[in-house]
């Protein structure tokens, strides 16, 4: 086990905005991810409800203009629909088509009359429930008409993991931008950060019904901008393999190092996955907001100066 | 040329050795350079094979084949192992260290030395031995690596072989294992090889017997696929547009075939454009084969759209409130019909011409073994009826059928 540990976590109280954006996490997480919902039928994402939205999706495609065929992916393209796994593989991802999702309850099928009737009835249902869920409400997606979305979406978590993890670095990230730029410069890069991912993310899944919700855009961002701002500090990691003397402490690792294994490690994920089959988490975010964080940063070196000239460079390990 | 013996392990502390150098490597820097070296080159490798490993997935998503999957992802694994290698050696040669080595404050030097000038620097030998054998090493499910804990210079394998220490920058180094700990490891870890050892055995003997048996794990899957499927029970490719449900129809109503195949049958017909009666014919199929009163009576409602319809007729018939009349109302060359009226002529007891509509039925190749049982039934109850009424003659066309059943059964 590895996490990071900076020396100032002990200073917390120093850092009231960083306290601020992880209290606000929090509450968000507990008044509005908690509280019991109405949950989509998990029947209408088995295998033999799939094939027949599969079967649908196939239809709405060959039948759509030639701009709509163009903007699927090529792998939905060469899906034969006579093969089951196909149809099942077209269904998942026709869940996640934000144009078949508006347009399906209305659309002219042929087929088997009787399942296209009950597929709608049922998919109007599982539609007017997905829209209940608080991911859907406060999350960021091209289905999505609400504009404060693409600020909600940055306080909103899908799962206790999914925040206790992005809070974790939140925390320590925060604690060190403000303790650089102070707390206005860290909403700012939090919020801004945010934004940006969201945009990367819309940019790069403009058809995707799926909404994307949690702090790791903004993380990103505080990340990219402190190990570009700061590139001769260290931060202060601690490693526990065993409780036997000499095999647990701290190790310092260069920022420098931290913020490009973050990028590459998103970017190899993003152009590993076939487009339009994310696997829950949104790399394009995390690489939006890592651009801005390392644009900003770049902008801070070169104007740190005029901008703060009693700012002197930081001896970084005894910052972190 | 002379080779190190690898099989004697060095005894002599390397701090007896020679004072002036530096300390052993601890058990934990050393995982913790292994846990950070990993955090390093894996998204640097995942980057480079990230569109190799895209093409990898659509290919199994559009093409399915596991057989090509297996070969991609060999192929991955031989990528990552060969550009870690090649990573591995470059900063053994450029720094002695790996990247994890170099933040753990470790470094790997040559020993017991050589004379040259390059005093503790590797060659490019010494690097490419070292980092091909760690990869064998882990290959061997990382138990070699177990030396580590044994050995008094805690060298594995891969050391050995590569004349390399691990040694430490750190003011207090490592004392090397005590010789109790020592004998206990390293005879576990032999156990363990050749725990291995066996299995790896058991394995490649298993596998070679399953290939000398013919055939793959993703053939049987295939063969075990392609016998559950309909078309494997009954061959229909012969016939066209509604005879195959038709004769479909009657296979189910015979028990011939299970409830999904015929709705398979009818799921092919139904999205494909087909004719009026077609449809009529896969939505009387899915009414008799679809479980649920509620989707039942949907699909009634969608076959009896047109009341004329002979498949409304024929759901009519089949539904609880139906009669007779509606399956005479039926159109009489639908295999469907005659079957159902064969049955009922059977039921009351007219075998003679139950047998004359099984027999027409029996001319379709595809029915044939079907209706066997069925032909045989009637036969029983015309022979049970003529010796039950031994004193009224027997018309000569039930012992036509009687004749014909033994000149077919080879009965004297």
């Amino acid at each position: 086990m590895i996490l990071p540990f900076p020396i100032h976590v002990k200073d917390w109280k120093n850092f009231p905005f960083t306290l601020l954006l992880v209290g606000l996490n929090v509450l968000i997480f507990l008044f509005f991810f908690t509280s019991p919902t109405v949950e989509p039928k998990a029947s209408f994402l088995e295998s033999e409800s799939l094939q027949l939205t599969g079967r649908l999706y196939s239809q709405y495609i060959d039948q759509s203009t030639a701009a709509k065929k163009n903007s699927v992916p090529s792998w939905v393209r060469q899906m034969d629909s006579h093969q089951e796994d196909h149809l099942v593989a077209l269904g998942a991802y026709a869940l996640r088509d934000a144009d078949f999702i508006r347009n399906a309850p209305q659309y002219d099928f042929h087929g088997d009359v009787v399942a296209i009737r009950i597929w709608k009835k049922d998919f109007s249902d599982f539609r007017f429930r997905y829209e209940q869920q608080a991911i859907y409400r406060f999350g960021l997606s091209s289905m999505g008409e609400r504009s404060l979305a693409w600020v909600t979406y940055q306080f909103s978590h899908a799962g206790f993991m999914h925040l206790f993890s992005n809070l974790l670095f939140l925390f320590l990230m925060g604690m060190a931008v403000e303790s650089l730029v102070g707390g206005p410069a860290l909403l700012f890069i939090y919020l801004m950060g945010g934004i940006l991912g969201g945009g990367v993310f819309l940019a790069l899944d403009s058809h995707g019904g799926i909404p994307m919700v949690g702090a790791s855009a903004s993380v990103s961002a505080l990340m990219a901008f402190f190990c570009v701002a700061e590139t001769r500090a260290r931060v202060r990691y601690y490693y526990f393999i065993s409780p036997v003397p000499g095999q647990h402490g701290a190790i310092y690792l260069p920022t420098l190092l931290i913020a490009p294994l973050f990028l590459v490690s998103d970017l190899g994920n993003l152009l590993s996955q076939p487009e339009g089959l994310g696997g829950g988490v949104a790399y394009a975010a995390h690489i939006g907001g890592s651009l801005f964080g390392l644009g900003l940063a770049c902008l801070y070196r070169v104007f740190r100066k005029r901008w703060m000239p009693a700012h002197d460079s930081v001896d970084s390990t005894s910052r972190l | 040329m002379v080779f190190p013996d690898l099989s004697v392990p060095q005894t002599t502390s390397f701090s007896k050795n020679s004072a002036s150098k530096p300390a052993l490597a601890s058990v934990a820097d050393r995982f913790l350079a292994f846990v950070l070296d990993f955090l390093v080159f894996s998204p640097f490798i995942g980057l480079l094979l990230a569109g190799f490993a895209r093409q990898a997935k659509i290919q199994f998503l559009v093409k399915g084949s596991y057989d090509e999957a297996l070969g991609s992802m060999i192929l991955m694994g031989a990528v990552v192992v060969s550009l870690s290698i090649a990573l591995q050696t470059i900063f053994l040669f450029y720094l002695n260290a790996t990247p994890g080595q170099l933040f753990a404050k470790l470094r790997v030097v040559s020993y017991p030395g050589n004379s040259s000038d390059r005093a503790d620097r590797l060659s490019l030998n010494q690097c490419l031995v070292r980092s091909i054998l760690w990869w064998a090493s882990g290959m061997a499910l990382f138990l070699p690596f177990l030396e580590i804990l044994s050995h008094p210079l805690r060298r594995t394998f891969y050391e050995r072989a590569s004349d390399t220490l691990t040694v430490t920058l750190k003011t207090i180094g490592d004392t090397g294992p005590h010789p109790i700990e020592s004998r206990f490891i390293a005879s576990w870890m032999r156990m363990s090889f050749l725990l291995l050892l066996g299995f790896a055995l058991l394995g490649g003997f298993k596998a070679y017997r399953s290939v000398m048996a013919g055939g793959s794990r993703d053939g049987d899957r295939k063969v075990a696929s392609a016998s559950s499927s309909c078309d494997e029970k009954v061959d229909l490719a012969a016939y066209k547009g509604a005879e195959v449900l038709d004769i479909s129809l009657t296979l189910y109503m015979a028990d011939a075939i299970t409830g999904n195949c015929l709705l398979e049958k009818a799921e092919d017909v139904l999205w494909q454009t087909a004719s009026k009666e077609e449809e009529d014919l896969a939505y009387l199929a899915k009414y008799l084969a679809t479980e649920g009163d509620k989707k039942q009576s949907e699909y009634f409602q969608a076959v009896c759209e047109n009341p004329d319809a002979d498949a409304c007729h024929l759901a009519k018939y089949m539904s609880e409130e139906g009669s007779l009349e509606n399956l005479k109302s039926a159109r009489a060359d639908l295999m469907l019909s005659r079957f159902l009226l064969a049955d009922e002529l059977f039921l009351s007891k007219d075998y003679s011409l139950s047998l004359n509509l099984l027999n027409q039925l029996q001319k379709v190749s595809a029915l044939k073994g079907a209706l066997e049982k069925k032909y045989v039934r009637s036969i029983w109850g015309l022979n049970e009826q003529l010796r039950s009424s031994s004193r009224a003659p027997a018309s000569t066309r039930s012992r036509e059928l009687l004749d014909a059943f033994k000149e077919k059964y080879e009965l004297p």
